[in-house]
């Protein structure tokens, strides 16, 4: 009987109110879609980092590692005959480009193929690999093996040649057989090559050495003295690891990334709970007699509650519905964006396919509903509160914030801005910044409290400019003096809008922020007229070399005044991955130097010339709460050393931090005088072509160089910062366009409820264009005000997110650069927005007939 | 096992088990070989043998294999049979190039063990394989030492060493030849197939003192016995109408000693170029022609785990010696199953062997290895 009175009652008021139904059902669509799709593409460049990490390391339990040089492979013989080591496979890999697909990349691994049974190898062979098609691999000389989805993808057929690029010289290979995609196989969606060890060597340069050798160890030599016994044989420097421990620092930073971005992306399902809170109430209000009436029939407070708990419910199921599919559909456009931000932060992903689950959509459906009925709570709560003889014979009121004495509200907004403000001194949680996203939502919550009393002082102020008599603008008077009246109703969505105007606010100002952060650490501390090197400076510099006689040509150009050369390579510090460049530091110095947190930059660097001291990126003193002076054990070829932190340097290049030291310190701990690239300084800056030129010249044919000017630096450097906040602005977008839903929302209800009162101020004489100005300058002003405060409440945000959440998570100090810029184009968005959202009640309101509109039941 | 597809040349395959599928493609898939065979020398009549030059490597051939097999005891009254065997395939003629990497591959080296329990009735295996690169797998031609990792066989003054297995299984011994090495076939030259080329250079050491220790899952027992060895070389390759083949090596107590491969065809006759060796106990050999031959099974075992049916009881006759041979296995399941490398199935063991010579009674023992029973064998081009 009940779930018939249940269906009845929910069903009805969903067809009764289908246009604020489907508001409601299409916001928090919206919103569980950002979610939805934040989950998925950041997932699928999670999955694709760890499918590639499993598919690359096989069954392999332990690796053998030098940190950031080769192992010699001297060592490989010793160690596949020793007695714990059940299975041993030599790898020799390289990130190589593709020569006629610039930008694109080939990961391509050398192995053994007598090595790889137990590891890679399953069945026949390896296991994409078919017998047949691993022997070419062995008698063809310079032959590699493609995956058929790389080969499709990019034409190629067996027998055709690939031309890569490595260390700038371009190599042919002939592709001998494809791959399925098993195994090795799968990695980085297939971007992956196989080639025998030895043709590996020869093309990537590196004779004599392994990049890691992949373990089995024998059962009963897993126990502890064993693996002493293999430790013991290992060289200084090369180190015995779980491939599981060499990928949980990259992993990390890829969930915190996702962290921040799951965050953001909840502003807009915090906009629809709003929405839902807004809807509910309405349902509840409009249904007063009827809920009456059913109490007074006997039906109990709890199950009032409940039943508006069910009705909004079913927004959130059918919202979760359409929000999974759009979320989809949006992570498909996402997907591209953000693994090339994963790629450009931290690791070389290729992602194509989003992983789904029908898991995770129960899931994501579960979580909806319970969005739904949490933000339906309230309302719910106070329609069990209901007095069956109170609801009646009271005349209909509003349920909502309005209700509730100004007074309170005042304290519980105060309260929770004093919140924030403590919330904000919280220290980070595993580098999570829990305390400023609490203080944010604290925040958040505080400025919806304080709204009301807020757009009353703004109403009475404008009242008093003076509209009255004025025949002009009493359209405009009549909505402003609406907005006032019946502010209780419109409270939640401009709590909402404000909300969603504060997040883009302060985002942007700390993007903006940020960005100028950036820009002026280039200027001051990236020196240098031309960078050449065999690739585009960035992370992939690290496996790419100039070869001597290439830079000894560079040298011999005509019109440089200064060359540094550097040297990258990944290290590890307490388990993070960390960069370390190294290089002749007295060339930066005599160049604009570095900008230090603190100390004198001359002193500072006279002790990275000459001593054991080396310099270390903010981000990472942040991290491990470095100062001057302070020791800093360093994994180096020769093992772990100590250094002393000679100075902090502003870094904006990388996450995870980075350590520079003096050449002469790299020689001495790494033995390896290779070189990544060249910066190069002009006597005279404005020939700068005339000398890009002149190397071009020289290389031409023989060796495929990437030269690029400091503003070329510049502007890839920005513009890869821009790609990586792009998805920020589409996740702020669509909850601005969620909260102007809310807005469109309250506004078509507040057309409905006093469609008595516009049929009389249309029976006086009104005009059309009248009521519709009125409506507009209602929902314009809703709008207005909700910039206003969200204004204010965005811009402490933006302090939250630049002083605590992003130094928290990140470790960056970024000067707060304010920018007006950002509020007017909010503004600019908002108006525009509320108008359009007022044009839709605007019309409702005028079209209906007058007489329809003031008749009498 | 590869080696059983790598060529008649060898027609007793010595169970080379985890090998790679792809060497046996090596020798089938014509392109391979059109990569590999040329440069490599064909075995052709006249070779004339020289110890111990011969037993070392012979890199001017594409394949080669030293193999081991014996019946030993310990004090305490156990019985064994064992199986070690080191095989060569080159891939690429010529030496390493001097310059770049030290991985370039010329020949794949394999290798395998098994140790028959003959009280317990139990049969173990293991098998290595490996490019010879870095020192890891290799032969020398300047001392006799053939190696895969740290199994190895080395010729020490008149004898051989062998070390051959992991914690769990592993042989040392010491064998010492007590008769001169037998030379099989024609002319230096055992033929395989009716082409020229198609035969190996195939020598024996029948009678071998044999001393050492099998380690079987940590315990160690010390072991004596005879053992015999065979060392073969060539480059050709088994012709498509071959299946399989059957080999024995006979030991007799009364001195003298047998060995016979027949190769088994498509059609289901024997190949005319199946033949063996008599070999008196006065090393006197006798080449024997298929002709001469005569074998007959007496006895069919069926495997429950490849479902393979192998012939389990032989008699062999040779009439015009007025020798007639019982062999019967030692142990019925010496089977040996490479799922999890090229998937072939073959069996290789230890059998004891009663019969008559010229009206008295003749006992010893053999090994016999046979091959293509789970399935016909089908080149893959």
């Amino acid at each position: 009987m009940i779930t018939k009175v249940y269906s009845l009652f929910i069903l009805r008021h969903y067809l009764q109110s289908w246009r604020q139904s489907l508001l409601t059902v299409l916001g928090l669509a919206l919103g569980i879609s950002v979610f939805v799709s934040i989950h998925l593409t950041v997932g699928a460049s999670l999955r694709s980092f760890k499918n590639t990490v499993q598919a690359v390391s096989g069954k392999a339990e332990w690796q053998l590692v030098q940190n950031g040089r080769e192992i010699d492979e001297k060592l490989f013989p010793v160690i596949k005959t020793h007695p714990v080591v059940q299975a041993a496979a030599p790898v020799v890999e390289f990130q190589a480009s593709l020569y006629r697909w610039p930008g694109q990349m080939i990961w391509i691994m050398g192995v053994d193929f007598f090595s790889e049974a137990g590891i890679r190898r399953y069945s026949d062979s390896l296991s994409s690999l078919k017998g047949e098609e691993f022997l070419p691999l062995l008698t063809t000389p310079r032959s590699i093996a493609l995956t058929r989805i790389f080969a499709a993808r990019y034409g190629i057929k067996e027998g055709d040649v690939l031309t890569i690029l490595v260390n700038g010289r371009p190599k042919k290979l002939t592709v001998v057989s494809l791959m399925e995609a098993e195994g090795p196989a799968q990695a980085l969606e297939g971007h992956f090559g196989l080639m025998d060890i030895a043709q590996a060597q020869d093309v990537f340069g590196k004779v004599g050495v392994l990049d890691r050798i992949d373990l089995l160890l024998r059962e009963e030599g897993v126990e502890k003295n064993q693996i002493q016994e293999l430790k013991k044989i290992i060289p200084q420097g090369v180190r015995l690891l779980q491939p599981a421990d060499r990928e949980k620092g990259t992993e990390r930073m890829i969930r915190s990334y996702q962290l921040n971005l799951t965050a953001l992306s909840f502003i807009a399902v915090l906009v629809s709970m709003y929405l839902i809170y807004n809807t509910a109430s309405l349902s509840v209000v409009r249904r007063r007699k009827e809920l009456g009436i059913l109490r007074s029939l006997g039906m109990l407070p709890w199950q009032v509650l409940l039943l508006v708990l069910f009705e909004a419910a079913g927004y959130g199921l059918i919202g979760g519905l359409i929000g999974i599919s759009g979320g989809t559909l949006l992570a498909g456009f996402l997907l591209d964006t953000v693994s090339r931000t994963i790629t450009n932060l931290y690791v070389l992903v290729g992602v194509r396919e989003l992983p789904f689950s029908f898991f995770e959509a129960g899931v994501m459906i579960f979580l909806s509903i319970i969005i739904s009925m949490v933000s339906a709570y309230f309302p719910a709560r106070q329609a069990a509160r209901l007095e069956p003889r109170e609801v009646i014979y009271q005349r209909p009121g509003w349920i909502g914030p309005g209700r509730i004495k100004n007074r309170k509200n005042l304290y519980r907004g105060l309260g929770l801005l004093g919140l924030a403000g403590l919330l904000t001194g919280l220290p980070a949680w595993n580098n999570w910044p829990v305390g400023g996203f609490s203080a944010t939502l604290a925040l958040t919550l505080g400025f919806s409290f304080l709204l009301p009393d807020f757009v009353r002082g703004g109403i009475n102020r404008i009242l008093s400019l003076g509209f009255q008599g004025k025949k002009d603008l009493l359209s405009a008077w009549l909505g402003v003096n609406y907005v006032n009246r019946y502010l209780s109703r419109m409270a939640v969505a401009m709590a909402a809008l404000m909300i969603a105007i504060a997040m883009l606010i302060s985002v942007s100002l700390m993007i903006r922020s940020f960005r100028q952060a950036v820009d002026t650490w280039i200027s001051q501390s990236v020196s240098g007229d031309l960078f050449v090197g065999p690739v585009f400076p960035s992370n992939q510099v690290f496996s790419q070399f100039l070869d001597p006689q290439v830079i000894g040509e560079i040298e011999k150009v005509k019109g440089i005044s200064d060359i540094y050369y550097y040297r990258g390579v990944i290290t590890e510090l307490k388990g993070f991955p960390v960069r370390l460049w190294s290089g002749d530091l007295a060339v930066i110095q005599r160049h604009g130097g570095l900008a230090f947190t603190r100390g004198k930059s001359e002193e500072i660097f006279q002790k990275t010339l000459t001593g054991e001291e080396i310099l270390v990126s903010e981000v990472l003193a942040n991290q491990l709460g470095l100062k001057p002076g302070a020791r800093l054990s360093l994994m180096t070829a020769q093992g772990s050393h100590s250094f002393s932190v000679a100075g902090v340097f502003y870094d904006y290049r990388t996450e995870g931090g980075a350590v520079w030291m003096d050449r002469h310190l790299f020689l001495k701990y790494w033995k390896d005088p290779r070189i990544n690239g060249v910066r190069v300084y002009l006597k005279d800056p404005a020939r700068i072509h005339q000398v890009r030129e002149a190397i071009y010249k020289k290389m031409a044919g023989r060796v495929s160089l990437v030269i690029i000017s400091n503003k070329e630096l510049r502007d890839q450097i920005l513009n890869i910062f821009d790609q990586t906040f792009q998805i920020t602005y589409v996740l702020e977008a669509i909850a601005i366009l969620v909260a102007f839903l809310g807005i469109l929302h309250s506004s078509s209800i507040s057309v409905l409820f006093r469609e008595k009162e516009l049929g009389i101020l249309k029976a006086l004489g009104a005009l059309p264009g009248q009521i519709r100005r009125m409506i507009l300058m209602e929902t314009a002003l809703m709008g207005l005000f909700s910039f206003l405060w969200g204004g204010i409440a965005g811009t402490l945000l933006s302090l939250i997110l630049i002083f605590v959440i992003n130094k928290q998570s990140f470790g960056w100090t970024i000067p707060f650069h304010w920018s007006w810029l950002i509020y007017l184009q909010t503004l600019g968005i908002i108006v525009l927005g509320s108008i359009l959202s007022g044009w839709i009640p605007a019309g409702m309101a005028v079209r209906k007939s007058t007489q329809e509109m003031i008749r009498e039941e | 096992m590869t080696s059983l597809r790598l060529s008649p040349l060898i027609p007793r395959p010595s169970s080379l088990v985890t090998v790679l599928l792809s060497i046996f493609l090596l020798i089938f898939v014509p392109q391979a070989i059109a990569a590999g065979n040329p440069g490599f020398k064909p075995a052709l009549p006249g070779w004339k043998y020289e110890f111990p030059r011969d037993h070392r490597l012979h890199r001017d051939f594409k394949t080669e294999w030293w193999y081991y097999n014996g019946h030993l005891k310990s004090p305490e009254g156990q019985s064994f049979g064992y199986q070690v065997t080191f095989f060569r395939v080159g891939l690429i003629p010529g030496p390493m190039p001097r310059e770049g990497s030290r991985w370039h591959i010329r020949d794949v080296y394999m290798a395998h063990l098994a140790v028959t329990d003959i009280n317990n009735k139990t049969f173990l295996y293991q098998e290595k394989a490996g490019r010879g690169n870095l020192g890891l797998a290799g032969a020398d031609t300047d001392q006799y030492r053939v190696w895969v990792e740290n199994w190895k066989v080395i010729g020490e003054g008149k004898g051989h060493q062998i070390q051959a297995g992991d914690a769990d299984l592993s042989i040392s011994l010491n064998i010492i030849p007590t008769n001169p090495p037998v030379i099989h076939g024609v002319n230096g030259l055992s033929q395989k197939g009716s082409k020229a080329g198609q035969a190996s250079h195939y020598y024996s050491q029948t009678r071998m003192n044999t001393k050492g220790i099998i380690r079987i899952k940590g315990k160690e027992i010390p072991v004596t016995g005879i053992s015999w060895m065979d060392h073969e070389f060539g480059s050709n390759q088994l012709s498509k109408t071959q299946t399989g083949w059957d080999w024995f090596s006979i030991q007799l107590d009364n001195g003298m000693d047998l060995m016979i491969y027949q190769l088994r065809r498509l059609d289901g006759r024997v190949d005319p170029n199946s033949s063996g060796t008599l070999i008196g106990p006065d090393s006197h050999t006798i080449h024997l022609f298929l002709k001469d031959i005569k074998l007959r099974v007496l006895k069919f075992w069926k495997s429950s785990r490849s479902g393979a049916e192998y012939p389990a009881s032989w008699e062999i006759d040779l009439p015009q010696h007025d020798l007639k041979l019982e062999l019967i296995p030692l142990v019925a399941d010496q089977e040996l199953m490479t799922p999890k490398s090229t998937g072939v199935t073959y069996w290789e063991g230890a059998v004891k062997v009663k019969g008559h010579y010229k009206g008295r009674a003749a006992e010893g023992t053999g090994y016999v290895e046979m091959t293509g029973y789970d399935r016909r064998f089908q080149p893959k081009i």
